[in-house]
């Protein structure tokens, strides 16, 4: 990997090893992700990308290894970290969930006020002002007062991704953002993430949309049994893989036999 | 019709009673059921297990048996008026019917709702009072309505403790004309009456739930869920799309 100075490390996790009833699922992943770019995170079903996703927002608490941000040490797993310390890391660390996970029982509106005004203690009207500048960003300013339910789950990850900005994030974690959405409705959401992406947000992606991954992503890495098996620029990772089982993984999920 | 009129009128008191028994009743059981519900939901197993067994009794219990205890019973030990007994009684019995409600409401609540909330940085007590809570009072309204409903009708058992209520005074001015029947029927209506108003509650509270849960509370983890199963049948995401990059850029 290029060599990096280490001030302008975004996020640096290392050695991240997790466990879960004695199996261990994770054995020592580590990334640093440069400020304002966007990791693509690959490979099959239960080679733990989700889990090492969570583990980066301590959703999941790793076993072992360490989470830097900015240059600053959030986490070190053979510290008990205080739930304070947690929150103040998800602070600055959003999440997109696979299943969107809005608040039921509150309108896309309350969704992306609800941590300003708890978390960051906003008025409400300047919450609102700001919520409403993020749902017009993605494209829903005229749905705000609907709930979830009336949503399609485009309209709903996409109020999921302005909940997420609302805390104004260093980093966002993605969770297979669109694996839960009908393929005619995974544009829009993809062409917000893309947005996103240009417009200099740190971002992490679980995904299997290899084509968005190549033109949104600067880096990929393959995950596979737990282990990293290769980082490097997306375009060049997933358009001409040189490792045999990335090229399969990919040829796979392009439809080629 | 004047002399239904003055029935109506002369029952009022006894309605009133009837209401404010009920009413009681329901404001002891439903924190009570609530705690209970928690409980039940919680990882204190000595906690659990005595819940279990107070919402088993109370419940298997007949209310009047239960009425019978708090009056006769503990009057040994204190005194209790009718209306301290009745309350006291049906107050534990609303309880144990509505534990069972908040206990599946709580467990209800989609792991994601939480994580998502735990995600924004939000405090545990934040995270119950502002996204578990609503969810779970959301969906534990209608069924609740219901336990109120036949609360306030089994105030009528009161009457065998010789509690003036609805049925009680109706029974007492019965006595008087040594017709029993009319106010009988005048009583019988008013329950109806009051009854139907609680219904109506409960559908409106139906409704709203229906408008903002829609046909499921997952919010698309159901969809994901199924789209799983179809993954580890088919080996790999078979729902996988290749986006054309020239349609993420337009």
């Amino acid at each position: 990997m290029t060599t990096t100075p280490e001030g302008t490390l975004a996020l640096s996790a290392q050695q991240i090893r997790k466990s879960f009833g004695g199996k261990e699922i994770l054995h020592g992943i580590s990334v640093d992700v440069k400020k304002g770019e966007h990791i693509a995170i690959i490979g099959p079903s239960g080679s733990g990308k989700s889990t090492f996703i969570r583990c980066l927002n301590l959703l999941e608490t790793p076993d072992h290894g360490t989470i830097d941000l900015h240059g600053e040490r959030v986490f070190d797993a053979v510290e008990k970290t205080p739930a304070k310390s947690v929150r103040a890391l998800r602070k600055r660390v959003g999440m997109v969930f696979q299943s969107f996970n809005l608040f039921a029982t509150h309108t896309a509106l309350e969704n992306v006020s609800l941590a300003q005004r708890l978390v960051l203690e906003r008025s409400k009207t300047d919450a609102v002002d700001r919520s409403e500048e993020l749902l017009e960003r993605v494209g829903l300013k005229k749905h705000m007062h609907k709930h979830p339910s009336q949503l399609s789950g485009g309209q709903q990850q996409r109020v999921a991704i302005a909940r997420s900005l609302a805390l104004d994030p260093e980093v966002i974690l993605f969770d297979e953002p669109t694996s839960a959405i009908d393929p005619e409705m995974r544009v829009e959401v993809l062409r917000v993430m893309k947005e996103l992406a240009e417009g200099g947000m740190t971002m992490m992606t679980v995904t299997h949309e290899i084509e968005f991954a190549k033109e949104a992503a600067d880096r990929a890495m393959f995950l596979a049994d737990g282990e990293l098996l290769e980082i490097g620029p997306a375009a060049e990772i997933l358009t001409d893989p040189s490792n045999e089982r990335i090229r399969r993984f990919v040829n796979a999920l392009s439809g080629v036999i | 019709m004047q002399e239904y009129l003055d029935m109506i009128v002369s029952l009022l008191p006894g309605l009133w009673l009837s209401i404010l028994m009920a009413t009681v009743s329901i404001l002891i059981g439903i924190p009570l059921g609530f705690v209970a519900g928690l409980i039940l939901n919680g990882s204190n197993k000595a906690l659990r297990w005595l819940t279990i067994a107070l919402v088993e009794i109370f419940r298997g219990f007949p209310a009047l048996l239960t009425l019978y205890l708090v009056y006769f019973g503990l009057a040994e030990i204190i005194t209790l008026d009718r209306f301290a007994a009745v309350v006291a009684a049906f107050g534990v019995t609303t309880a144990a019917y509505t534990a069972e409600i908040f206990r599946a409401s709580i467990a209800s609540v989609p792991r994601g709702q939480v994580e998502a909330a735990q995600a924004l940085a939000l405090t545990k007590k934040q995270i119950t009072s502002r996204v578990v809570l609503p969810h779970v009072l959301n969906i534990a309204v209608p069924p609740v309505i219901g336990i109120a409903i036949i609360t306030f009708q089994g105030t009528a058992l009161a009457y065998a403790i010789g509690a003036k209520e609805l049925l009680g005074s109706a029974y007492s001015i019965g006595m008087i004309n040594f017709r029993v029947l009319e106010p009988l029927l005048v009583a019988a209506l008013l329950y109806l009456l009051f009854t139907s108003l609680l219904a109506w509650m409960e559908i409106l509270a139906d409704r709203r739930v229906a408008r903002i849960s829609g046909t499921s509370f997952d919010g698309g983890a159901g969809a994901a869920r199924r789209r799983q199963r179809r993954q580890r049948k088919t080996g790999f995401d078979a729902s996988v799309l290749n986006t054309p990059a020239s349609k993420i850029t337009q």
